[in-house]
């Protein structure tokens, strides 16, 4: 029964490509479909503990403890209590709703334990971005045999992917607060349970994807960049002061990823060597690699990505508490995080499957995707090594800034099922940390290598 | 159970009791400042969203131990027999404490300041030099220091206590139109270019002066350190995303730090600033250094071309220039030109960068018997020299070897144009008499020379909880003489190999060992019995144990 809802689905989706007729946008799409306009399935599911999508949260909703502009969104469903906990014992029950990871955690910790909440499907867009998605659904298409995009911008492409690729892009390509700066906080808690902080961060991130208006072509003729970022280090004090900036383009074959360097000791910007693929990021402990940011962020020439379908399943959702109001200090609890702090909601996710293309080398053999069907950014994903074996899995809360309609899915943690660490990325809830919309955009030049210096001291 | 986070801690006091014995009021300062702010740790103080300061520290440790016996061809050369006699085999040559202290303020991230200063104490270093009596050539190169006695010089940054401010800058960038202006004023470094080890040969040749003296006395110091701020304003201006202009203005000239005569890794016993025997004082460079960079960043290059154009004094120099009487002193060459261009493209994944410069009236290797004497400032052989270097940065994934590891390589090139000051001065053979016979080993420039260097720095992530394990490994080699003063001694070849472990992102553990290697010969003909080529290390093969953590 795991794969149900994807052979329904699959029948369905024969259905609306028929209907879509040639070039058109496909019948569910449009209004009055089954569809929202970013692809996700409007109603309720079944059993009614998946509710119909209505637009997400509204001005409305907004919690009366939120200050705006305080770079910390309170919890909107501070009120709730959890349905129940699922905890090594009771594990069987749910057991075709949860990630190997999350299993392999239950079995692996006597403390580990999974709160779940009332689900909300609490992502709203702005018109601008839907009618982008609904030009994408006519205009996308994979080109470079998967590893590059066209005809698209300031949406996800493919609102209905028919693969695995176009679904990677989609989540390369959420809705994910742009343009902004913030101030996190990154960690590894090692195998002794000791937390290890590794970079106060002050970064602006910037998507011309997103925030040129021109459309594809123009945005082709500026870079044609889907991500940048400019990282300033304000501690540990021996990295405090360096700085790097790196873009990350729609043509990952004829534009790969830039990245540039700045010592604050040696007091020079350098062009990065490439770091890509599996190279461990020791900064995070050794536990994720350069294409793991945000679940997956890099070129898809390594792995064969199969789209598998939906499945029900339980992903970290509405974690205002972990990752704006909860201090380090009370989330990084030896061998994971805090159960206390961690909301998980049942939501349909798309599975992606990825398995290691033949003669490609790469230190993990498969990998598989849960990535929530209303391309929130949020979801899960489960890393196979040598043998087969299941030996990493990450999570990427969802948190919704209800004021702005805007989806934000930042934070993410990584556990090392093998060597008992894990890693907790761009958390929000220390003193003096924070995520800021800069809906004026930045500075003239903050996106370039050599403003680096300047940001680093 | 005995954890080994507690071992840290234990040597965190170690190293600062230790320390504190002895001490003066300068280290229990710092062992105060330590002890507070211990709970606390990192800064960055809080103080509103405008205004942000941060005061980091960081605490290093060295033990150095000489792991070589005396080799009597440089122990028995009075120019160079008081470094080589000062320490036996395996005798401390640093137990060194070192602080490095950074504060910065900022408003708005746009405007603000920048103070840092360091401190050091070291009782490897008593007051007095060593050396042997029975060294040849001692009538020519009399013991340097009256008495034995170090001078204050030394005795400051050697034994110490004693401590200096290093940068002292404000910064402000200010945005016009689509342009931005930083502008930096104030005691800084710059430093320009693409070069990986070394500036001998880059476009960034003496534009900050820097400070071997610690690099060597004391491993572990960074660049933050080792390249000395000067007084200067500079300006980086960012026209476009394609087009951006740097300029630089010096108000103050410094010059290089390099191990002083008579300390362990002195180049010779006479040289420079601490020296009382038979010394004057030096020739010094003037304020005035002025440069302009321009930066290409073109969408076809894919990369970055740079434009530059310099004139600065020397802030090496020629060390020990005849005087008269047997006297010497260091004269440095004043409006050294340079203009360059270098380039900057990652190609297969590496970061490839790549320099070529041409120097007028930049300072030859000269006869170390003469000079131009009073009238021309003592000053030896100048000419046109071209400079290049090429390099490449790799990083590599997991593999069977290591989890990660970053290979750097860098090859130097340099020719002589033409020689257009005091020719007759020029070590080189065709110019100076003494360099028909024997030239290499007397340090007679070649028409070109060459170097390379290489490291590999495999790293295994997370070998215990919280700690990463580097094995960095360096060789470099030189081949030639260079015409340019300072330019690398042929066969001069330096390596090091040792292992860094990081812990908790905070602490760094060093263990390493350098080794050299040198043309070294008899030499009947000369008072002193020997001839170096290079500065004299070639039985100074040494083992560092280093511990450094920031707070």
């Amino acid at each position: 029964m795991k794969y149900a809802t994807p052979l329904l689905l699959a029948l369905f989706l024969a259905g609306i490509t028929r209907a879509a007729g040639p070039g058109g946008l496909p019948q569910a799409l449009r209004p009055g479909g089954a569809l929202t306009p970013f692809g996700a399935e409007k109603a309720a599911n079944s059993e009614g503990s998946i509710p119909a999508y209505t637009g997400g949260l509204q001005a409305a909703d907004i919690p009366a403890d939120f200050q705006k502009d305080s770079g910390r969104w309170t919890d909107p469903f501070a009120g709730e209590k959890p349905l129940f906990s699922i905890t090594a014992k009771n594990m069987g029950e749910y057991v075709g709703r949860l990630s190997e990871t999350s299993k392999a955690l239950l079995r692996q910790y006597p403390s580990y334990r999974m709160d779940v909440y009332p689900s909300h499907r609490s992502v709203a867009y702005p018109d601008r971005v839907l009618e982008n998605i609904l030009k994408n659904a006519v205009n996308a298409r994979l080109a470079r045999n998967g590893l590059a995009l066209e005809g698209a911008a300031g949406g996800i492409p493919f609102p209905v992917p028919k693969n695995g690729n176009e679904a990677m892009w989609n989540h390369m390509l959420v809705y994910n607060g742009y343009p902004a700066e913030y101030r996190g906080r990154n960690w590894y808690v090692d195998s002794r349970g000791r937390a290890v902080n590794t970079g106060d961060l002050r970064v602006s991130l910037e998507s011309k994807y997103y925030t040129l208006k021109a459309g594809p072509e123009e945005l082709k003729t500026r870079g044609n960049s889907f991500f940048e970022a400019a990282y300033n280090f304000t501690a540990p004090p021996n990295a405090a002061g360096n700085a790097a900036y790196s873009v990350d383009t729609l043509d990952p074959v004829a534009q790969p990823r830039r990245a540039w360097s700045y010592s604050a000791a040696s007091r020079r910007t350098r062009l990065s060597p490439d770091f890509s693929y599996d190279t461990p990021i020791a900064s995070q402990g050794g536990i994720t690699n350069y294409d793991e940011g945000y679940l997956f962020l890099g070129r898809l020439d390594m792995f064969d990505f199969k789209l598998l379908g939906k499945r029900e399943m339980y992903i970290p959702y509405n974690d205002y508490k972990l990752v704006f109001q909860a201090k380090s200090s009370q989330v990084l609890t030896p061998d994971h995080l805090s159960p206390d702090f961690v909301r998980w909601e049942l939501h349909r996710v798309w599975v992606v499957e990825a398995a290691r293309k033949p003669g490609k080398k790469h230190k993990l053999s498969r990998r598989v995707f849960y990535l929530d069907e209303d391309w929130s950014g949020a979801g899960m994903s489960d890393a196979y090594s040598r043998n087969d074996q299941l030996s990493k899995g990450m999570f990427m809360a969802e948190t919704p800034l209800y004021d702005a309609q805007m989806p934000l899915a930042r934070c993410y943690w990584a556990y090392d099922l093998l060597d008992h660490r894990y890693t907790l990325i761009q958390h929000f809830g220390d003193p003096g940390m924070g995520y800021r919309l800069k809906p004026g955009g930045f500075p003239p030049q903050t996106f370039t290598p050599e403003a680096l210096p300047n940001r680093g001291r | 159970m005995f954890s080994y986070a507690v071992s840290i801690d234990l040597l965190e006091s170690a190293c600062l009791i230790r320390f504190k014995a002895g001490s003066t009021a300068l280290f229990q300062w710092a062992f105060i400042l330590i002890l507070f702010t211990q709970p606390v740790r990192a800064f960055p103080v809080p103080a509103g969203r405008d205004v942000r300061i941060s005061w980091n520290n960081s605490l290093r440790c060295n033990r150095a131990v000489r792991m070589q016996k005396r080799d009597p061809l440089i122990a028995s050369n009075a120019a160079y027999d008081q470094g080589d006699a000062l320490f036996d085999r395996y005798a401390a040559i640093s137990s060194r404490l070192d602080l490095l202290s950074e504060f910065d303020l900022s408003y708005r991230e746009r405007y603000g300041l920048r103070v840092t200063g360091a401190a050091w104490y070291d009782t490897a270093y008593g007051t007095h030099g060593r050396d042997n009596p029975a060294a040849l050539g001692a009538g020519a190169a009399p013991s340097s220091y009256v008495d034995g006695r170090f001078t204050p010089y030394v005795r400051h940054y050697y034994k110490g206590p004693w401590g200096e401010l290093l940068d002292a800058f404000v910064f402000g960038s200010f945005d016009a139109g689509q342009t931005v202006w930083s502008v930096k004023a104030g005691r800084h470094a710059l430093v320009w270019g693409e070069s990986l080890f070394g500036s001998a040969h880059a476009v960034s040749y003496s534009q900050a002066p820097s400070d071997g003296l610690k690099a060597l006395a004391s491993p572990g110091a960074s660049a933050k350190e080792t390249a000395l701020p000067l007084n200067q304003v500079s300006l980086q201006t960012q026209l476009s995303p394609e087009l951006s202009v740097a300029a630089q203005l010096g108000f103050e000239w410094r010059p290089n730090r390099i191990a002083e005569g008579g300390t362990f890794f002195g180049a010779g016993d006479g040289v420079n600033e601490g020296p009382d025997v038979n010394r004057l004082s030096p020739v010094k460079g003037g304020s005035g250094d002025a440069g302009l960079g321009l930066y290409l960043r073109p969408a076809w290059l894919d990369g970055m071309l740079g434009f530059y154009v310099r004139r600065f004094d020397d802030k090496g120099g020629w060390l020990a220039q005849a005087a008269g009487g047997g006297l010497t002193r260091a004269v440095y060459a004043r409006d050294i030109g340079l203009v360059g261009v270098t380039l900057s493209k990652l190609i297969g994944g590496a970061s490839v960068g790549a320099e070529f410069s041409h120097r007028s009236g930049d300072p030859l290797v000269s006869d170390a018997a003469a000079s131009a004497g009073a009238a021309g400032g003592y000053k030896g052989a100048r000419g046109d020299t071209w400079h290049g270097l090429l390099n490449a940065v790799k990083s590599f994934g997991p593999g069977p070897l290591s989890d990660t590891s970053v290979l750097s390589a860098e090859v130097a090139w340099s020719g002589l144009r033409r020689v257009t000051h005091e020719p007759q001065l020029y070590r080189a053979r065709g110019y100076l008499a003494s360099c028909d016979t024997s030239s290499n080993l007397r340090g007679c420039a070649d028409k070109e020379f060459m170097s390379l260097a290489l490291s590999f720095v495999p790293t295994w992530l997370q070998v215990y909880p919280g700690v990463d394990l580097d094995m960095p490994l360096f060789f470099s080699r030189n081949f030639g003489n260079a015409p340019s003063n300072g330019g690398g001694s042929d066969g001069f070849t330096a390596y090091k190999a040792g292992f860094t472990a990081k812990a908790y992102a905070r602490h760094q553990f060093d263990l390493a060992y350098t080794g050299y290697w040198q043309k070294i010969g008899k030499a009947p003909d000369s008072v002193f019995g020997s001839r170096v080529l290079g500065a004299p290390y070639k039985d100074k093969g040494w083992l560092s144990f280093t511990y450094q953590f920031a707070f």
